[in-house]
């Protein structure tokens, strides 16, 4: 089964709507197709993927990315997390505990003033034990490699090892898939790396499920799995190789092509042979060398004659 | 600016005043100004700066570090000086203008000065030895029973506990923005009230925006990781007395004891020193 | 305008159990017709250090001066020293991180021009001096009579840097100008901060965590870490001490690491490696 199923889902952000106002009803109008964030996005992601989703600012994907632990609802279509729709309010805990979600900026989503809290804070709503929450609590943090911190206050962390204390509080909850918003959007290049090789290994040593929200081109190179959205809309979905060999697209999207594959496109538009959808660094020096070899190969046949 | 402030900053050792439960040291807090309030004389005075002294010695928090903290509340001590000294009736023995001193005056002020003292210190003690998050803890279940009437106990802990936790951020805040329009050439110092009033919008109004914003993420995060208020919630250290509560509590009884004893003996024994 | 640290220290909290040096001993020239990058991580006294570059922080110890004249001395400012600093600012424009969330006025316009109202412009020439600084950032004349917040997040970003733009600076310095953009968004400010630079023939300082943008973008570049300015030269050979930066946390741009792998050294921009190995195929 899909952990995530969405089915033509579209989201409006509420309208101010002054009934006794006549006047300007293209205005209104106008406002809300504004105000339509999410247009009829259909998607499906398998269990253990890692999923990146790209797109320019206001795109939709955030909004998205809240329709998945049921911050908001679809206001048409429906949306399945592991079987449960989004709209059934009896299951809100289940899918809450199901989807996990670390947001953007660090200090606005760290409610403890103590870090062991801070990640307990999740298992303590949904009322567990405190044996429990003691266990899931030091257990998230020896995953996210934050144990010895356990005991200081957040604010003495730096961004990146905030944000593995939040990716701890959602992960004391067990979740089936965890979320990423932007969050390594305010980190230095050291905080994003721990960051992501944090959830990778999650992802792969424990299945759990990660849709990554971003903007660096170089983090989507990495993915199972691309969604692209523009306009509320999922406008592209494939591999990685098969989103950047449509490189005109990317680009006409506000995207860009990470350094890898902007080099492979200078060549190409150079007359190099260099194949569509280079993703690794392996592939564009085989696909370099190859030709110095094949070339070098004939001048040495060429001798030999 | 809020950096500056001491007073009630948790002071980070472990001693066994720290260890109490945050609900003795609540009721500590009462009963303690209670006692201040009640003794009258001399020997009550000493007994209450004793009493004190072995509270600061038992805490393991540096006197230099309370004394920091008094800094800020200095010139109230000085006013409350001031009015008991110059304005005091009784045996006159300096008097110009509008000023007078009198015996009595003289002593009032000193008993006065170091009454309020004690009290600040004594309370800020409450604090120093107890973490945000404990004594908001402690709070809650002290609050726990006007549940009854609906008194949202559990959701003003809550709203105390992020506030501590936002004040550092919230005043980087208010620092950043101070800079950011000091570098478009602001001026903050020169003018009058209204001038400088109104050099203020562009820093309130950022300043307001982003509060906004802060609160409206945080709230967003706790949704997402099923906060629905006190009801059903766990903790992960719940609050338990120990045995060392409870020697706590019958301190605190024998403490409040002394202090009544000492107003109501001393009050047929000795005349002097009486205030 | 040249600007010059001798020796400059900042600590934080002295004489305290807190007391955090955050720069330490740092001799730089900065000035003249470059785009010059900072780059460091988080920490590393970046921030520090582009604060006392226009007067926002006093040096604790050491002297910086501008064209040769020291504006902070020892002891208490007098007025005539605080006006002085004041006028710095204007000088020597700094714009913070996320320079949208000090967006403060009615409209686009209005705030612009609080800059050059504050440097004691009327009405009139304030506005003058906001449209042009809109126009130098691509504003569209119909967005200027809007909310700020009403901006899209890539706009308010530009009408923020025209806020200081408007000031007229000798110096331009941006603290990470592209964070939080989306990919476009990005380009479109370094692209303009680059033709502003070109244009103008001034000093433009910016703060950045892309190994990439500061490889296309800058003239120089100068590394910092732990409070110590650690590299300091023309970009290609800042980012010839690869190792030194992948140490610091830092590391080059990506397509330097690739075509290194390739035996190639000096390409850091996707043109410059696409010639290069274009030139080898060719010597071959």
């Amino acid at each position: 089964m899909e952990i995530i199923k969405s089915e033509k889902i579209s989201y409006s952000y509420p309208v101010f709507e002054d009934p006794d106002s006549q006047e300007n009803k293209e205005l209104l109008e106008k406002k809300k197709e504004a105000a339509k964030a999410l247009d009829g996005v259909s998607l499906e992601v398998r269990p253990g993927q890692f999923i990146c989703i790209l797109g320019r600012n206001g795109s939709g994907k955030s909004t998205f990315a809240k329709h998945l632990n049921a911050l908001i609802t679809p206001t048409e279509g429906t949306l399945w997390i592991d079987g449960m729709d989004t709209k059934d309010e009896e299951k809100l805990w289940d899918i809450r505990r199901t989807v996990g979600m670390v947001f953007q900026n660090p200090d606005n989503q760290i409610i403890g003033s103590i870090v062991d809290e801070e990640v307990a804070f999740g298992l303590e709503n949904i009322g567990a034990s405190t044996r429990d929450i003691r266990k899931g609590v030091y257990k998230a943090l020896e995953e996210v490699n934050m144990r010895e911190y356990a005991k200081v206050s957040p604010n003495k962390l730096s961004g990146g090892q905030k944000q593995r204390v939040a990716v701890a509080g959602v992960l004391a909850m067990n979740p089936k898939c965890i979320v990423l918003d932007e969050s390594t959007a305010m980190l230095d290049p050291r905080g994003r790396k721990e960051v992501m090789d944090t959830v990778k290994k999650l992802n792969k040593d424990d299945g759990i499920t990660i849709i990554s929200i971003t903007h660096y081109m170089e983090e989507a190179l990495e993915a199972d799995y691309i969604f692209v959205m523009d306009n509320g809309q999922v406008r592209m979905q494939g591999t990685p190789r098969e989103i950047f060999s449509r490189e005109e697209e990317i680009e006409e999207l506000g995207l860009k092509l990470p350094q890898l594959c902007q080099l492979a496109k200078a060549l190409r538009n150079k007359g190099m042979d260099i194949p569509m959808g280079i993703t690794t660094e392996e592939e564009l020096k085989d696909a370099i060398t190859k030709r110095q070899i094949s070339e070098n190969d004939s001048e040495i046949t060429a001798g030999e004659k | 600016m809020f950096r500056d402030i001491t007073i009630g900053q948790f002071y980070p050792v472990t001693s066994i005043i720290n260890k109490l439960d945050p609900r003795v040291k609540l009721c500590g807090v009462v009963v303690y100004i209670a006692a201040v309030f009640i003794i009258n004389n001399i020997f009550g005075l000493l007994f209450i700066i004793a009493a004190l002294a072995v509270l600061i010695y038992l805490s393991k928090v540096p006197l230099k570090h309370i004394m920091k903290g008094l800094r800020f509340v200095w010139f109230l001590v000085i006013i409350a000086i001031f009015f008991n000294l110059f304005f005091s009736d009784g045996d006159i023995i300096w008097r110009w203008w509008i000023f007078h001193m009198s015996r009595q005056g003289i002593l009032r002020a000193a008993f006065f000065a170091v009454r309020l003292v004690c009290v600040i210190v004594g309370s800020s003690m409450l604090t120093y030895t107890t973490t945000p998050t404990n004594l908001t803890a402690g709070l809650e279940k002290v609050m726990q029973p006007l549940n009854k009437i609906h008194f949202p106990g559990h959701e003003i802990a809550m709203m105390m506990s992020i506030a501590l936790r936002f004040i550092p951020i919230l005043s980087e805040e208010i620092n950043k923005i101070i800079k950011a329009q000091l570098a478009r050439g602001a001026d903050f110092d020169s003018g009058g009230i209204i001038v400088k009033a109104k050099g203020m919008i562009p820093i309130m109004i950022p300043l307001f925006i982003s509060a906004f914003r802060r609160a409206s993420d945080l709230a967003t995060a706790m949704e997402s990781r099923c906060y629905s208020g006190g009801e059903g919630r766990t903790k992960m250290y719940p609050l338990r007395y120990h045995k060392r509560d409870t020697v706590g509590y019958i301190v605190l009884l024998l403490f409040l004891l002394a202090s009544i004893g000492l107003r109501i003996l001393m009050q047929q024994f000795v005349t002097i020193g009486r205030i | 305008m040249i600007i010059k640290l001798d020796h400059v220290n900042y600590i934080y909290n002295p004489d305290t159990v807190e007391k955090v040096i955050a720069v330490d001993d740092v001799n730089l020239e900065i000035g003249g017709n470059s785009l010059t990058a900072i780059i460091g991580s988080t920490g590393s006294g970046k921030s520090t250090l582009i604060q006392m570059l226009n007067g926002l922080l006093k040096p604790t110890s050491g002297t910086v001066s501008y064209d040769g004249e020291v504006i902070f001395t020892e002891g208490k400012e007098t007025k005539e020293q605080k006006k002085k600093i004041r006028d710095l600012r204007c000088r020597v424009g700094l714009v913070f991180q996320y320079p949208e969330y000090q967006l403060f006025d009615e409209t686009v316009l209005k705030d612009v021009c609080y800059g050059p109202k504050n440097q004691g412009f009327t009405q009139e020439e304030a506005e003058k001096k906001a449209r042009k600084a809109l126009e130098e950032v691509h504003m569209p004349e119909k967005s200027i009579l809007k909310s700020p917040f009403d901006l899209s997040g890539g706009q308010k970003r530009r009408a923020a840097i025209a806020g200081v733009l408007a000031m007229e600076p000798e110096v331009l310095i941006l603290d990470e100008p592209t964070a939080g953009l989306d990919p476009k968004g990005k380009t479109e400010v370094l692209d303009l901060l680059k033709r502003y630079q070109r244009e103008k023939e001034t000093t433009v300082i910016l703060v950045s965590h892309s190994m990439e943008e500061v490889a296309q973008y800058a003239d120089r570049v100068i590394a910092m870490h732990k409070s110590k300015v650690i590299l300091d030269g023309p970009t290609h050979e800042v980012f010839s001490h690869r190792e030194e930066l992948e140490a610091i946390g830092l590391g080059v741009p990506e397509v330097q690491a690739f075509t290194e792998s390739l035996g190639i050294k000096d390409a850091i921009t996707v043109q410059e490696a696409c010639d290069a190995i274009l030139q080898r195929q060719k010597a071959e």
